[in-house]
């Protein structure tokens, strides 16, 4: 969401990407001061026809472009005296397409030029304070600057080392002073991630040496960086982090000296915004991190603190009562007596065993299960009161946990609030009560009434005020925190209703905050807790969906997942009911994952893939995009249900002037009444990969990049599928192709997707011919319908590939027509058979039927096989040859044409089996004395004979049955 | 193990200088008995004992046969002609022996002479079938077991061990009904097939302990009878003069009942060094060479050794009259008197310039240093060169790589950048004298991001606790506790719940994701536990040696563990640390290998190696100086002598072909032509090679370790045909001396005189100046054609770094 730089000529030299389109691999310098021109060299390869620059920001302006060669061009750029600080995206754009995506830095320091030799303090460059260096380190290489410095003077350093996107370039720093005394050495920072940050404060006028080097000495051609030297401010986060969209909020800014206040305004739109500080000393070379939301600040210190908690007298207990009448019924629980009517704790009343009063039980503690028998003689059949005074300071609700043996009944200030007659023991927790309580003094009496057996009560009162001091946090709210001490952990209080689900997000890492935020939502009274500590696509930071178990209080605790802390460990957590997520479309190739540009040439035609998630499936999605330029029309097909991916193909007319754009896409739904006006494209892009192309740092474009290019030398025409594609069956797709007069090259045509369950191959058209077939495949699983397929075609040109597309075509895959199932048969060597088949037509049909066996194995002769719709089955007498050979035969198709009004309809069948049986070896003779004698041989090929049968029997016995 | 080396220590320097000189018999100083008390405590017990003299020289000799014995009034023993004592009656007593003009007494005490009692399966039954061999690794203690009978390996779980013998097999193994139709008696006697052969004898003690055992029923005691307390070999020392003398040992087991048992006969006896002592089963050892040996014994799951000296019969050897610089040399030289051994000369200055340079920072001094150096007059110039060389740079690098090696920096788990930034970490800690205790601390407890914290990537290299486990063992304690993971360890005191407690310190480190794909944060969790395998329990974390520790469940265990391991307090942090710093000074640790410190691999000079280490704790775990004490030590200045003293007498230096890293760097700077190394910059020294895998062939050819695992053994010093073939016909040297600005080629452009040139190439290869005789020969091949001369030139160099001089470090 946050960081935005990109480096995909690593990929694309590794050759995944399909057009001609041309490749940068560095634009230096990597950045420039604002107001000023620069000429920018631009590295890369198929550079010779280069015809401007797509900027994705504004301020820029191109003023001139200067051809050199394949691998290298000249741009001047004019960047605008308010032209908005920070990385801006730059595409560079030739006669073929669009490039991969670069940043350029626009700063407002004066830009310097790193100059070699400075690999040492003798030979340091000298430059003055609030600048940018521009600078490159390759292998070995040691960068040294010095400058002068005055007593009392706060400098801040920053390099743009890794965040200018390109190779992974782990800058390392070091700054000594002119006596050699180390003053900083700075690796990695959280805010800069590799690249290294410091802000000194100068004891001693004199002379600083900066040192900067890969880390481990390393570096490469393209390992360019920016430092940023003066005394410009450079706070590293802000606090509070938000505050409401198109506002402007007061926030503390931490970090790179002294923390000062600034006011700080946010853009109209919600998320995660940069903003640059602007201060008398100057402006931050890169911005800190500020979140625009509609919720309402909550500041950490200043929330409503829990209140005390109610004062609770201990209990006071009066019996026992009768339980049982003088017939032996047990009336205690439904009798009600005096203490019941009335709660006076002076008065004396009748008991069961003479006179009772109320009487305080100190020893009756909370969360105890209590035995009354300790308390109570003769506790069989007995009935007893207790009671407790709540004093409240003011009106709330509290959490009755009872659990008594054997009935209960429950009052608070004379109302009944349970009536258990249900006969149980003691389980805590096993009645939960929410008392309103009044404000002043409340009454809490309970009944407990035995049988036999034991009798006692378990009991806990919570008054969530006890988290006294604890801040009371509301739904939906912007609460902003520091953890300034080690070991700390921020607590707070909310309510949420059983079953209400709210979202806690802390966004704190990506404040850069060197707060790793761990999260949880705890009660206090039960054991329950749910945390978060990282959450996939958030990077460090926490979100955690919570669903309240049961109404009450909730205890949320953030820490730092090492406990550590520091004045700039900010967070800020978004407390909120969860909200639906917004449509969002980005362009994803198959196969072409760096691929997000579209390319259209004047006369041709180009397609690229969107996917759409976050997308409601019964809505019928209509997408379009608000600014086609002149000449362009692009087909469109609607998101159907199941459809999460469409390919969408752009076609320019012959005369479409060449430009390059930013597509702006819009929905709307055509089945649904929904609002999209909130809906994104967002297309996220690498700008820094770890090893093994591992996604690091990216950057986000929010519209789609659209090159009108140079007519292509050909162009790719499918022709209209007619007929259906049946489920384990074929289809075949014509195609043409038109060359250009001049060009000789062949050209290789895919799908530029294929649909779930459908395969297809790839087809080399060779220069001397001009048509082919796609071979397209259903397999079991295809979904039945209208899928939208493209086909590509890839050419060449001087020696880079060029791709054109055909049109939409629909493509309908159906069941079949007419189904066969063939039968499975053994036989031997030489011996005929009958293979049975069944058949049945599902749909109506008037035309004829043809069969045809594919892949059967010679020496296997099938007879004629004459069908139509009616046929149910057929035994087909086969032809089993001597050479053909034993096994099991099941690799063979029988292929049905049906003819329908659409055409013929072809549709494979692959069942069934014929098994030729290997002939039985003859045993061998066992040698004898006389092994020249001819007579011996022929009895032991007769035994062989006379022990065959057995088997055979056997065999020919489970065929019939099959058969039958 | 403390008190026994202190005691040791004790009798070596009450050996003293006391010299025999004029041929005579050497002057019996006093006899002693062994055991010490002879206690009987059953009708069937029996003792045998041990007298020993001790010679005015320090040697001894075994005198049981020489002496006279007699008794007090009703003796409650009798005694055998093989000097066995056997219980008559209880009561008390005393053996009064006397050898020449010493008499002694030798206390003898009888209980329960009435009784008989049952057999033990745990102390009596278990200890035949280990000294029977059957449950040893390569018959049924192996985890699979042999042929279908399964027992533990030497008897660590006796109660699968009781249920594989009287229950598996439907009860044929022991048949209480007919004892005699048991399968544990007939397979041994091979009265039925055995494989294993016949173990024992029908009228063995070991089939009448297994007969009687069935016929009582075949009943288990585990847990209930007495547990083994201690395991003594007697004596403990002895020093045999000559060859083929003989000496009994005996091996004596104390259990929780306050019993003592004589089990020489049920135990598994062996030496460490057969060339000098031999021990037959039954505990006589024959004196072979001169050396040292340790015999071993183990019995009940301890194993306890005794030392043998073994000295030359040699009354008229004088040890010389030489002084010692300092701890190290006194303690060297008591244990070359005893041993009569006389330490060789002190090198050279060229010689101990070269090595020092080697040992302390991996590389030669360059001809000017060696020649400032060679004409110093300075006497107190080796000790100043030492300390100059501790300030070098390259000193951090030494003893950077040395622990990266074991603490498997290499990339294919760090990934390159955490592989940097935990090397410069060690780097910077001794480049800053950071103590080496408080360095081991910060990475024990290390936690956070593995690129900002380098200290982290000490738990990136191994993800599973016990393993984690294992490599700190190893690494910090010198104990290789690895076979405790699957049995209890065969020749060590370590089980398994020791193994599995100490595992369980690692059992609580947490890793996640940082923000960059290969970036981790480490960080304590406050669950997970490792099962013991043993039991299948949560094993409570245990320091090894079996002190549980009380954690509070917030705290971070490897706190606790962290400063266990490094306190003074710790008997095996501070030693093994001295020790490996020792070895690499002396190509041999007084525990060697220098990882591997056990019972039964004991130190050569038990007293100098808890010396070493408490110096270490002195010096506040500063290596520079403990360094500078050996360097100044006398012992470590010898000469060489071509091995003429056994090993681990250091009465002589040993040559020690040069490592992978100094060949090659010392091949660079001979020559003047520096290696590329991949990701190091121009100019980098193989010393500083991060990476396991170096990509170099040269390096790995001369076997530098890849960094896979914690044992010192992956670097190989062994000669392969390969490394020959490397020096001689290889590019590494013949391309660098042809290299045009090689210092070879730019001497013959400078015009240098032969002489001049002989003496830097000299200087540069050896650190010293060509002898006499060398210079004639050698100019004397030099022809007058000068392209011809810069040919001859090329040859000497070549065979120069061709030589043995250069290849070794002597």
């Amino acid at each position: 969401m946050f960081s935005n730089l990109l480096t995909t000529w690593v990929v694309l030299l590794a050759g995944s990407v399909s057009a001609t389109h041309p490749t940068v691999s560095s634009i230096v310098p990597r950045g420039g001061k604002r107001g000023t021109e620069v000429k920018l060299t631009i590295y890369g390869a198929r550079l010779s026809n280069i015809v401007g620059l797509v900027l994705v920001r504004e301020g820029i302006e191109v003023i001139e472009v200067k051809k050199d060669r394949a691998n290298r061009a000249y741009v001047t750029i004019r960047i605008a005296k308010n032209c908005p600080l920070g990385a801006h995206q730059v595409l560079v754009r030739t006669e073929r397409g669009l490039s991969n995506l670069h940043l350029f830095m626009v700063g407002t320091l004066p830009e310097v030029k790193e100059t070699e030799p400075n690999n040492d303090a003798s030979t340091a460059q000298k430059v003055p304070l609030d600048v940018t260096i521009n600078g490159r380190i390759v292998a070995e290489d040691l960068d040294v600057f010095v400058i002068d410095v005055k007593k009392g003077q706060r400098i801040n350093f920053e390099v743009h080392g890794l965040r200018l996107g390109g190779r992974e370039f782990d800058a390392h720093m070091t700054i000594r002073d002119d006596r050699g005394a180390k003053l900083a050495m700075v690796d990695d920072t959280i805010f800069g991630h590799m690249d290294p940050l410091a802000s000194l404060t100068c004891k001693r006028a004199g002379k600083w040496f900066i040192t900067l080097r890969e880390n481990a000495r390393g570096g490469t051609n393209d390992s360019f960086y920016r430092l940023h030297v003066g005394t410009f401010p450079r706070p590293l986060v802000a606090f509070p982090a938000g505050g409401k969209p198109g506002t402007k909020f007061k926030a503390r800014l931490i970090g790179g000296g002294e923390a000062f206040d600034a006011e700080i305004q946010l853009p109209k739109t919600s998320g995660l915004h940069k903003y640059f500080v602007t201060t008398k000393q100057g402006t931050t070379p890169s911005p800190i991190q500020v979140v625009a939301t509609d919720k309402p600040n909550a500041m950490e210190g200043s929330l409503t603190k829990m209140p005390a908690a109610s004062e609770v007298s201990s209990w006071w207990m009066i019996g026992p009562f009768a339980n049982r009448d003088a017939k032996g019924r047990d009336i205690g629980h439904r009798t009600a007596y005096p203490p019941e009517k009335k709660l006076d704790l002076k008065t004396e009343y009748d008991g069961r065993d003479g006179k009772v009063k109320w009487a305080i039980q100190s020893s009756l503690r909370d969360n105890v299960t209590h035995d009354l028998r300790k308390l109570i003689k003769k506790t069989d059949h007995c009935v007893v009161y207790l009671a407790k005074k709540v004093e409240a300071e003011t009106a709330r609700r509290v959490l009755l946990l009872f659990s008594g043996d054997d009935t209960v009944k429950i009052w608070c200030n004379g109302k009944q609030l349970l009536d258990d007659a249900k006969v149980s023991g003691i389980v805590a927790s096993q009645h939960r009560l929410f008392i309103d309580l009044a404000k002043g003094k409340n009454e809490l009496l309970i009944k407990i009434s035995n049988r036999g057996g034991t009798f006692g009560f378990h009991c806990r009162l919570l008054d969530p005020l006890r988290l006294r001091g604890y801040g009371l946090l509301q739904v939906p709210s912007a609460l902003n925190g520091v953890i300034s001490k080690p070991n700390e952990q921020d607590r707070y209080v909310f309510h949420a209703r059983r079953g209400q689900q709210l979202d806690f997000q802390v966004v704190s890492r990506r404040l850069r905050s060197p707060l790793d935020p761990v999260i949880g939502v705890s009660c206090s009274h039960e054991r329950f807790y749910a945390g978060n500590d990282d959450t996939r696509g958030l990077g460090m930071d926490s979100l955690l969906r919570f669903r309240a178990p049961f109404t009450g209080e909730f205890v949320m605790t953030v820490r730092d997942m090492l406990l550590t802390a520091g004045p700039g460990h900010v967070y800020r957590i978004e407390v909120a009911k969860p909200e639906a997520r917004t449509l969002a479309t980005r362009v994803s190739q198959p196969g072409y994952q760096y691929e997000y540009t579209a390319n259209v040439p004047q006369g041709g035609r180009d397609a690229v893939m969107i996917a759409a998630s976050n997308l409601d499936q019964n809505a019928g999605v209509q997408l379009s995009f608000a600014n086609l330029p002149k000449g362009v029309k692009a087909h469109i097909p609607v998101f159907t249900p199941g459809i999460t991916s469409i390919p969408v193909v752009f076609e320019a007319a012959a005369d479409a002037p060449q430009s390059g754009n930013l597509l702006k896409v819009e929905a709307k739904a055509t089945k649904k009444k929904i609002d999209l006006s909130k809906m994104r494209h967002v297309q996220t892009i690498d700008i820094v990969q770890a090893r093994n192309r591992q996604r690091y740092l990216t950057t986000s474009v929010d519209r789609l990049p659209l090159a009108v290019c140079k007519r292509s030398p050909f162009t790719l025409d499918a022709a209209t599928i007619k007929v259906p594609l049946v489920r384990n069956s074929p289809l075949q797709v014509a195609f043409e192709i038109k060359r250009v007069t001049g060009y000789k090259d062949s050209v290789r045509v895919r799908m530029l997707y294929n649909p779930p369950g459908i395969s297809s191959n790839q087809v080399t058209v060779p220069a001397n011919k001009t048509k082919g077939v796609l071979n397209l495949y259903a397999n079991n699983g295809a979904r039945v319908g209208v899928h939208k397929i493209v086909l590509v075609g890839m050419g060449n040109v001087q020696g880079a590939p060029i791709t054109s597309s055909s049109k939409i075509l629909d493509l309908q895959v159906a069941v079949p027509w007419m189904t066969a199932s063939i039968g499975t048969v053994r036989t031997d060597p030489g011996k005929n058979i009958v293979l049975p088949i069944t058949f049945t037509a599902p749909k109506e049909f008037a035309g004829k039927v043809e069969a045809q066996w594919i892949g059967m194995p010679r020496g296997i002769v099938c007879a004629a096989l004459k069908l139509e719709r009616k046929t149910a089955k057929i035994d087909l007498p086969v032809t089993i040859t001597k050479n053909a050979p034993p096994g099991r035969h099941r690799g063979f198709r029988l292929r049905l044409k049906v003819q329908t009004d659409q055409g013929w309809i072809v549709q494979d069948f692959r069942s069934g089996e014929i098994r030729i049986d290997r002939p039985r070896p003859k045993p061998v003779t066992p040698k004898k004395a006389q092994p020249k004698k001819p007579q011996p041989k022929k009895t032991p090929a007769k035994k062989a004979q006379t022990k065959k049968p057995p088997p055979k029997k056997a065999a020919t016995k489970k065929a019939a049955a099959r058969k039958g | 193990m403390m008190s026994h080396n202190a005691f040791m220590l004790v009798l070596l320097t009450l050996g003293g200088p006391v010299v025999a000189s004029d041929g005579e018999p050497p002057k019996t100083v006093r006899i002693r008995a062994y055991p010490p008390v002879i206690e009987l405590f059953a009708a069937n017990d029996s003792k045998r004992f041990i007298v020993l003299a001790e010679f005015a020289d320090g040697t001894t000799r075994e005198v049981t046969n020489d002496i006279t014995l007699s008794f007090g009034n009703n003796p409650p023993v009798k005694i055998d002609r093989n000097f066995v004592v056997h219980a008559v009656h209880d009561g008390e007593g005393e053996l009064r022996i006397t050898f020449g003009d010493h008499k002694l007494k030798l206390p003898v005490k009888v209980r329960g002479a009435k009784t008989t009692p049952a057999i033990s399966f745990q102390n009596d039954v278990i200890p035949v079938l280990t000294r029977a061999g059957c449950n040893a690794g390569t018959c049924h203690g192996n985890s699979a077991g042999k042929n279908g009978f399964r027992l533990s390996l030497f008897g660590f779980n006796m109660d699968n061990d009781h249920t594989a013998l009287t229950r598996e097999m439907r009860g044929r193994r022991s048949n209480t009904a007919d004892p005699d139709a048991s399968l544990i008696l007939t397979k041994p006697l091979r009265q039925v097939s055995h494989k294993g052969g016949r173990r024992f004898h029908k009228d063995s003690e070991q089939h009448h302990v297994l007969r009687r055992w069935i016929e009582e029923g075949a009943k288990s005691d585990v847990g209930k009878a007495a547990k083994l307390t201690k395991v003594e070999v007697l004596p403990r020392q002895v020093v045999l003069v000559g060859a083929k003398k003989t000496q009994r040992f005996m091996v004596q087991a104390s259990y929780s009942d306050g019993t003592r048992r004589d089990v020489t006969d049920l135990s598994l006896l062996s030496s460490n060094n057969a060339a000098t002592a031999k021990i037959a089963e039954d505990g006589v050892v024959t004196s072979g060479e001169r050396g040292e040996a340790f015999v071993l014994a183990r019995f009940g799951g301890i194993a306890e050794v005794a030392q043998v000296l073994v000295v030359p019969d040699d009354p008229n050897f004088k040890f010389p009259d030489i002084a010692p610089a300092n701890y190290i040399d006194k303690a060297i030289f008591d244990k070359q008197r005893r041993m009569r051994i006389a330490p060789v000369e002190v090198c050279d200055d060229s010689t101990f310039l070269r090595r020092v340079y080697l040992d302390v920072i991996n590389l030669l001094p360059t001809p000017e240093e060696a020649r400032s150096f060679l004409d110093n007059k300075d006497k107190a110039k080796r000790s100043k060169l030492v300390d100059h060389l501790l300030k070098r740079p390259e000193f951090p690098d030494v003893q950077a790589m040395q622990w990266a090696e074991v603490l498997r920096i290499e990339s294919r788990r760090l990934e390159r950048k955490g592989m940097h930034v935990y090397t410069e970490y060690l780097r910077d800690a001794f480049r800053d004298d950071v103590p080496f205790d408080k360095l081991v601390r910060s990475l024990l407890v290390a936690k956070g991001s593995n690129f900002r914290n380098a200290a982290a990537n000490f738990y990136m290299t191994q993800r599973q606790p016990n393993l984690m486990a294992e490599d700190v063992a190893q690494n910090f304690l010198g104990i290789r506790v690895q076979c405790a993971q699957c049995h209890n360890h065969p020749f060590e005191r370590w089980s398994m719940d020791d193994y599995y407690g100490f595992s369980a310190f690692f059992a609580r480190v947490g890793r996640k994701r940082g923000e960059h794909p290969y970036e981790y944060i480490i960080y304590p969790r406050t669950s997970g536990e490792i099962k013991n395998r043993r039991n299948n329990q949560n094993a409570p974390p245990a320091f090894l040696g079996g002190v549980q520790p009380t954690i509070a469940r917030e705290e971070d265990r490897r706190a606790v563990l962290a400063k266990w391991l490094t306190s003074a307090e710790n008997p095996w942090f501070k030693t093994s640390v001295a020790n490996r710093i020792w070895a690499r000074f002396f190509g041999r640790g007084i525990v060697e290998p220098a990882d591997d410190v056990r019972v039964s691999n004991p130190p050569s000079h038990p007293g100098l190696y808890q010396t070493l280490g408490g110096k270490l704790v002195d010096y506040k775990f500063d290596v520079r100086q403990l360094i500078r004490d050996i360097c100044a030590s006398r012992t470590y200045q010898l000469a060489t002598a071509k091995g003429k003293s056994p090993p681990g007498t250091f009465a002589e230096a040993t040559t020690r072909r040069l490592t992978a890293e100094q060949m090659l760097d010392a091949i660079s700077q001979v020559t003047g032509v520096a290696e590329r190394y991949r990701n190091l910059p121009s100019g980098a020294r193989a010393t500083q090679v991060e990476d396991g895998d170096s990509r170099n062939r040269f390096l790995n050819v001369f076997g530098r370790p890849m960094r896979t695992s914690a044992c010192t053994c992956d670097r190989r010093t062994d000669p392969t045909l390969g490394q020959a073939l490397h020096l001689i016909n290889g590019q590494t040297i013949s391309r660098r001396i042809r290299d045009g600005n090689g210092r070879l080629q730019k001497l013959i452009r400078a015009k240098a005189k032969p002489l001049a040139l002989l003496e830097e190439l000299f200087l540069a290869t050896y650190s010293r100046r060509p002898t006499n005789e060398e210079t004639v020969r050698l100019l004397a091949t030099i022809p007058e054609d000068t392209q011809k001369a810069a040919q001859a030139f090329e040859d000497i160099l070549w065979a120069l770094l061709n030589s043995k001089e250069f290849l070794f470090n002597h």
